[in-house]
């Protein structure tokens, strides 16, 4: 991909050229052994950024709200636990916040309904909490909809193949820095492509190698935490989680007692920590003597997605950051998530994270490209894979639109279905006899079409009854998304 | 001042090597003291987050900035040349098993080893340790993807592998 280099330059040269070949070969190979999962996982992440702002988009009727009394709090609880019981032995409510202005109540599991609901500013349940395709995309995203610890190890493992890649990536391209700025567009495709794939991997590497090691560490952090823990701390797995993520239960008395009022654990709360905005509350064995009162809090200039005051049933702090400080390998875990996902600097950040997602899902695209050019060049075509790249590509994004449409057609549950159905279906066409121009083409065309369906059928469906406005400001991105893919499938089109 | 130190490091490798080098030195000292401002100012997780968000956006408008169009042009079909694809590689299945499950037993006997040393608080060395071992674990799949002959790299595994037993076993012992 590079052009042919001068004696002198060759000289210069910081690694061997054997070296280079050898890298690049394994960087080749691995990328042809999991381009398609780790496409798959980058584009629904890149999607999951935004996944509150989506989960407000899917169910825009609510009460939106900035702040909830204690009272309102009181009677929330109270309410979800008549109604849902508690989960695993808590129930909890969240907050309104900026990032999710719903008051959301959280109880245990009911037969054949919701145990989370959306309430209103008194704290009267309003309705069952429902966005099946951001859980879809989450659940995708975090584990491919595999069995929980399974999947996350599977993604953790995708994770380690996309860290040798750009690692890989670096050491394949010895003039990284003198071709730091060099986008030749045009031309011969391999070399595009190449640009592209280069330049891009280049100045995105630091977010990249942020994203994939602390994705990596999240999703196989039981892999890796199993063996570390059995000699850290000789085999005391329980001492372990204890040091981590903090006490794992409270007092086991189990004699009735009143679920308590909020107002004084607030004010307390308050007191404490004046800086601190109060995300959650959850409530471990309601209606017992034993119960603890939790607070999830957000400190000014913290980044760590555990931050908690612990109180007993008689308003005594059992544990809080002051208590027992947390130690720097703890603090480094528990921000792991909050910057993995982009969800500590407000939506400016949140659409850095989602644009530079796109990029790496445009790096590992290319690569493929690349390899296919490289193939063509050289005499050996292989059409079949190509195509069958390009319905990965394109199909999913498709696919994606596709489940989001369903929620809004009234098909709730099927999302897991209907994207394996989908999914078959597009690799199905990749053996039509569609010519290959007409085959990218179509699927540009289907993913800028199914967005466009999506936003207007949204528009149509919550229009006079939507409360919150962010679901107008997400149709207008799909809207845009749909057609900024359209001027390419047309442009594409014109090309071809 | 992301946006400048960019600017600079673009002005500089686009003259040369020998005349750039100036720029490129400002550019690279601007960056720092930049990331330095950031960190200051947001924490050192925070700002260091959004200095990389930063520096990539900054990094691709010089490129979108810098591109050139060129006509379209066919590559003529060649029938052989020198490739490093993978049908040039021998024993796909083994050197992937090597790859992915023989590097995953050798990363996580490493990272096991390392994390039962009597250095600082556990819970940092697990952390830290389990931060690093990512890249020690894809190392190890680079290497055994990218060695010609698939021997070297297991027999090297199998020595890291038993190295690492040894040393759990002393510390488990102990």
């Amino acid at each position: 991909m590079n052009a042919p280099l001068s004696e002198k330059q060759r000289r210069k040269r910081l690694l061997p050229t054997a070296f280079v070949g050898a890298v690049l070969s394994g960087h080749s190979v691995l990328g042809l052994a999991v381009s398609a999962l780790i496409y798959l996982i980058c584009l629904s992440g890149a999607i999951v950024v935004f996944a509150q702002e989506l989960e407000r988009w899917e169910q825009p009727a609510g009460p939106v709200l900035t702040s909830v009394t204690p009272a309102a709090i009181d009677r929330g609880l109270s309410e979800i636990y008549a109604k849902a019981g508690s989960a695993g032995g808590a129930i909890s409510v969240q907050l309104p916040s900026g990032a999710s202005p719903r008051f959301v109540l959280i109880g245990g599991s009911v037969e054949g309904g919701s145990n989370k609901w959306i309430a209103d500013a008194n704290g009267r349940l309003v309705e069952p909490v429902a966005h099946p395709a951001t859980d879809f995309l989450v659940a995708l995203h975090a584990n491919l909809h595999l069995p929980r610890i399974f999947g996350l190890a599977v993604v953790g493992l995708i994770g380690v193949a996309l860290l040798a890649l750009l690692i890989s990536g670096v050491l394949a391209h010895p003039r990284i820095f003198r071709e730091a700025f060099t986008l030749r567009r045009g031309g011969s495709l391999r070399l595009q492509e190449a640009d592209l794939h280069n330049r891009l991997g280049t100045w995105g590497m630091p977010f990249f190698i942020l994203v994939t090691l602390t994705g990596t560490v999240l999703g196989a952090f039981l892999l890796m935490f199993g063996g570390m823990a059995a000699t850290a701390y000789k085999g005391d797995f329980r001492r372990a989680l204890t040091e981590i993520v903090g006490p794992l239960e409270s007092r086991e008395d189990r004699k009735p007692a009143a679920i308590p009022s909020m107002a004084p654990f607030l004010a307390s709360m308050k007191a404490r920590e004046p800086a601190a905005q109060i995300q959650s509350v959850e409530i471990q064995h309601p209606e017992t003597r034993g119960q603890s009162i939790t607070m999830f809090f957000e400190g000014a200039g913290r980044l760590s997605h555990d931050q908690r005051y612990i109180f007993d049933a008689g308003g005594q702090v059992t544990s809080s950051p002051r208590i027992q400080p947390r130690s720097l390998g703890t603090r480094a875990l528990l921000s792991l998530p909050p910057l993995h996902f982009g969800w500590f600097g407000g939506p400016a950040t949140k659409i850095a994270y989602g644009l530079l997602g796109i990029a790496l899902c445009v790096v590992t695209s290319s690569g493929m490209t690349i390899w296919f050019a490289r193939r063509r060049d050289q005499g050996r075509p292989v059409p079949a894979w190509e195509r069958f790249w390009t319905a990965t590509a394109w199909g999913q994004p498709a696919i994606f639109a596709f489940v989001a449409i369903l929620p809004l057609m009234g098909i709730h549950d099927h999302s897991l279905f209907a994207w394996i159905v989908m999914t078959a279906l597009v690799y199905a066409a990749v053996c039509t006899a569609l010519p290959d121009k007409i085959f990218g083409v179509a699927f540009r065309w289907s993913v800028a079409l199914l967005m466009a369906v999506l936003a207007i059928a949204h528009v149509m469906r919550w229009i006079g009854t939507a409360q919150d406005s962010m679901a107008w400001a997400i149709d207008t991105a799909i809207l845009a998304g749909a057609g900024l893919i359209a001027v390419s499938a047309k442009r594409r089109r014109c090309a071809a | 001042m992301m946006g400048l130190a960019v600017a600079l490091l673009r002005s500089g490798w686009k003259i040369g090597r020998s005349r750039g080098s100036i720029r490129v030195a400002i550019g690279w000292t601007v960056l720092v003291v930049s990331l330095n401002l950031l960190v200051s100012a947001l924490g050192t997780l925070v700002g260091l987050t959004i200095a990389t968000l930063a520096f990539s956006i900054c990094g691709y408008g010089a490129v979108i900035l810098n591109s050139e169009r060129r006509p379209l042009r066919k590559a003529r079909a060649r029938i052989s040349s020198q490739d490093a694809c993978p049908q040039t590689r021998s024993n796909g299945w083994g050197r992937g098993s090597a790859a992915f499950l023989l590097a995953m037993i050798a990363a996580l006997a490493v990272g096991a080893a390392a994390a039962g040393l009597p250095i600082g608080l556990p819970v940092n060395r697990v952390t830290l340790f389990g931060l690093v071992l990512p890249f020690f674990w894809a190392g190890l799949i680079i290497w055994v993807l990218s060695e010609a002959r698939l021997g070297r790299p297991v027999l090297g595994l199998c020595a890291i592998i038993g190295a690492s037993g040894v040393i759990i076993a002393i510390e488990v012992l102990a």
